[in-house]
């Protein structure tokens, strides 16, 4: 943890604020997981979110704005209009949910095909959530079947649990990492 | 923690305009490549594309093992818990519930299973629906993937005539009064009785001794008359919403040609209603709500299309050419898919629309509902040459097609719910493989542009509006001639049919003679040309083709030409293996058909290599040597071991030893 706060520490001097964007499939676990990332802690059960929310904390010295899309197939066209505006993405997927591993695919693909995506090279973190459950499978197949390797942005990918926030720090360290590596590079 | 990720030093993504312009060409292709109903079937990465027109590739299991019917799968929230589960049963007595790509509960059934069905029985929260499973007839019920209780349809009044009869029977002792029995109940069919299936039984034996020891089979046996359920759908009873409380109907067969509806309550313990007609139901649709209003649509196996509306059987019904192989009703129309390739639409109040040629049969016919997207309904049609096709515009536009590998033909199609994929597909083949695709959000369901390649095809073959509709026939004008010429046949029909029959009279008795001399030459034949001579018969070939590489099973093919003028008969071909007992043949010895002039009539014979005795090294290739000759005519027995021709087949040297 010592590498991680130093980080934070270093990037909290250049800038105190991230905007994050939560995107991912319905029942992905998107709304527990920022919930749990909250210092405070929280009530964990969820209701399917409807459209979005907006969810603000600030965390080891470092202000988080994030926006909780809802991942219904519904509201999936409501992502698009939060890109502009965003730093970082934070793309949940259910790991056990093979069945829709395709239409994974195919939504990232859709929002990577967006000129916002293509215009600034916006990090991306995926978790491969819902770890604890026996079925899930493990980040790097998850990587094999979503193709991650020919992404042009920043991306990483961390096994998590929301419901015991298992992996979520590191990620989110990363990704914040990700965000100022960026930033100072396009300057 | 395991994490992967990249460098940040990725190389640049395309600039944006090229990249638009990778993404046309590629979504122009795609429809094209899936085509395969024209020319060749292209590619072979087919239908397991990640993407294919509006489908994703979801999920494909090659050995689930199980083929089902369309009837035989249904999808529902078994658990409340927004995750959709898949039910299958199938012929072999199984019922399977699969959880996205895994099964989770599999149990034997006790009878095949006809169809199966999950519905809410009562309006509880979380709603847990019940799982039927109709088979024979009865319903097997199951609440919380437990057995739960049994329906058994009650059986059929039987007519009191048939019974006496068989009551009669019952008290004698064997083989006494059964012809009395048997003339008397044919009278009662004669008489337009319906009768139960035990007396349609013995009534098909033939043989006397047969028939009583038929008669005494069923001695002690209760005569009962029970419906063969064919059919199962369900009927939302008062609240159309996806979890709205539903009521069971089911169609069965009654006597032959007879069918009844049955409506059941949402418990399924008491029949509510109960509608005869005439034809065994294969197809049902419902529509409306029971409390309120309904209508069942009912396609019978002789090609009847039934409507009862509230309970009622209405008066008018649709006559089809052919059996009905699909039913599926969209909006306001109704599709029938029928043995002759062709779907009809129909106004669901009886009114003919259009049809859809198809270039094959069709196995499958689906009704695709999607509120959210451009195209709100869509027709999925199976075709018997494995491809899966979709119709848009009430079948009037062709929006994609694919095709399965391997010559797999898809038996049974579900368009609903499946996990939390509200547009996903499955599709059973006949090789027991499950597929399951899913409708892209982004797809816009486009008609496959005319100037691909697949468009091009079907127009061909009688796409759903061919292009020469619009252009008008080339009809002469009504010359004077033609005038006259219809003024003479108006006059003169009598006449000019009267000459059409006489002539047509004679080209048949010129066709029976020339028929007659041709058996008549035929039978001289062993006179005219003497058998023994064999010279005469030198216008048989004999040619021989060996079919197989390396053994030990061979296929020679003969092929026996008769090139003489006159039809042969009574012949027969022999083979020999040499050195003998090399190869077991089968047949060795086959009578050939009538060997009619001019005519060539191929022969296959089985040739197995036999191990050589002892368990030596294989001796090597030998000969089959087979020979054609006239069977022998009585009194004449000695001649018909003259072979009429001969040949000697090399075989090739068996590797399999
Ligand atoms: N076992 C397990 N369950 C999880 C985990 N994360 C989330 N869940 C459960 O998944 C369900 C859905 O979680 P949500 O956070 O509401 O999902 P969402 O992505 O916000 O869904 P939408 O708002 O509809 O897009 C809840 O029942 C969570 O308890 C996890 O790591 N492990
Ligand atoms: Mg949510």
């Amino acid at each position: 943890m010592g590498i991680f706060k130093r980080l934070f520490g270093l990037f909290y001097k250049r800038r105190t604020k991230v905007k994050i964007l939560a995107v991912g499939l319905d029942n992905s676990g998107k709304t527990t997981l920022l919930k749990k990332l909250r210092p405070k802690k929280a009530d964990l059960s969820t209701v399917p979110t409807v459209g979005y929310e907006f969810e603000s904390f600030s965390k080891n010295g470092v202000a988080f704005d994030c926006v909780d899309m809802s991942g219904q197939s519904k509201y999936r066209n409501l992502w698009e209009h939060y890109f502009t505006d965003t730093d970082g993405v934070i793309f949940v997927v259910d790991a056990t949910d093979k069945l829709r591993f395709v239409v994974v695919r195919e939504e990232l693909e859709t929002m990577l095909s967006h000129q916002e995506f293509s215009r600034r090279k916006i990090p991306l973190l995926f978790f491969a959530n819902k770890m604890d459950l026996h079925d899930a499978v493990t980040p790097n197949e998850l990587l094999a079947t979503l193709q991650l390797d020919d992404l042009a942005h920043p991306w990483r990918i961390f096994a998590s649990n929301a419901l015991r926030g298992e992996g979520l720090e590191e990620g989110v360290g990363w990704l914040v990492d990700a965000i100022a590596e960026h930033k100072t590079t396009a300057k | 923690m395991i994490s992967v990720g990249s460098g940040a030093t990725a190389p640049d993504p395309l600039p944006p305009l090229e990249e638009a312009i990778a993404k046309e060409r590629d979504d122009a292709a795609s429809p094209a490549a899936a085509g395969g109903g024209g020319g060749e079937r292209s590619g072979t990465q087919d239908y397991q594309q990640r993407k294919s027109g509006p489908w994703l590739h979801a999920w494909h299991d090659p050995v689930a093992g199980m083929v089902c019917f369309s009837q035989h799968m249904c999808v529902a929230d078994l658990h409340g818990d927004g995750d959709h589960r898949l039910v299958l049963v199938d012929r072999k007595k199984r019922i399977r519930i699969y959880r996205g790509t895994s099964i989770q509960w599999e149990q034997r059934l006790l009878e095949p299973p006809v169809a199966v069905q999950c519905f809410y029985h009562d309006t509880a929260t979380p709603p847990i629906p019940t799982l039927v499973v109709a088979a024979g007839h009865q319903l097997f019920i199951y609440r919380h993937l437990q057995p739960y209780m049994k329906f058994a349809l009650p059986p059929l009044p039987i007519d009191e005539r048939e019974k006496d009869t068989w009551n009669r029977l019952e008290g004698l002792p064997e083989g006494e009064g059964v012809e009395e029995a048997f003339n008397q109940l044919m009278k009662l069919r004669e008489a337009g009785v319906q009768l139960s299936r035990r007396s349609m039984d013995l009534l098909a034996v033939d043989d006397v001794a047969q028939r009583a020891k038929t008669a005494e089979e069923h001695k002690g046996v209760p005569l009962v008359q029970l419906p063969a359920i064919s059919c199962m759908e369900t009927l939302r009873q008062n609240i159309d919403q996806p979890t709205g409380v539903s009521v069971v109907v089911v169609a069965a067969e009654a006597f032959s040609h007879k069918g009844i509806i049955f409506i059941l309550n949402p418990h399924v313990d008491k029949i509510l209603r109960k509608v005869e007609l005439d034809g065994t139901p294969a197809f049902v649709h419902c529509l409306g709500l029971y409390d309120v209003e309904y209508r069942l649509t009912v396609a019978t196996r002789d090609g009847t299309v039934h409507t009862i509306k509230n309970g009622a059987l209405l008066g008018s019904a649709v006559e089809l050419e052919t059996p009905c192989c699909g039913l599926v009703r969209l909006d306001k129309f109704i599709f029938v898919g029928c043995m002759d390739s062709v779907i009809h639409v129909y106004h669901f109040k009886g009114k003919k629309s259009h049809s859809i040629h198809l270039p094959c049969p069709l196995t499958t016919l689906t009704g695709l509902s999607l509120p959210r997207l451009r195209v709100q309904r869509a027709l999925l049609v199976t075709l018997n040459d494995g491809q899966v096709r979709l119709y848009g515009n009430n079948g009037k536009d062709l929006l994609h097609s694919f095709s399965l590998l391997n010559d797999d033909i898809v038996t049974g199609a579900l368009f609903g719910q499946y996990g939390r994929e509200e547009g996903a597909l499955v599709l059973s083949c006949k090789s027991g493989a499950i597929l399951v695709k899913i409708l892209s959000r982004t797809s816009t369901l486009e008609p496959a542009r005319s100037g691909s390649s697949l468009s091009d095809g079907e127009e061909a073959t009688g796409g759903p509006v061919p292009a020469e509709q619009d252009v008008p026939l080339n009809i002469p004008k009504k010359t004077r001639l033609y005038v006259e010429q219809m003024d003479r046949e108006r006059q003169s029909a009598v006449h000019m049919h009267r000459t059409f029959q006489r002539d047509l009279c004679r080209l048949r008795l010129k066709t029976a003679r020339a028929y007659v001399s041709n058996l008549v030459d035929m039978g001289q034949s062993p006179t005219s040309v003497p058998s023994t001579s064999g010279a005469g018969e030198a216008h048989l070939s004999l040619t021989a083709d060996v079919i197989g590489l390396t053994g030990p099973h061979f296929d020679v093919q003969l092929r026996i030409h008769n090139a003489g003028s006159h039809a042969l008969s009574n012949v027969c071909v022999m083979c020999v293996s040499s050195p003998p007992g090399l190869y077991a043949l089968t047949p060795a010895m086959a009578p050939l058909p009538l060997l009619l002039p001019q005519h060539t009539s191929v022969h296959t014979i089985r040739a197995q290599e036999q191990p050589p005795e002892g368990g030596g090294a294989p001796t090597g290739a030998g000969q089959v040597r087979c020979f054609v000759v006239r069977m022998a005519v009585e009194g004449r027995g000695h001649q018909a071991a003259r072979p009429l021709t001969t040949v000697y087949v090399q075989m090739p040297i068996s590797e399999g030893g």
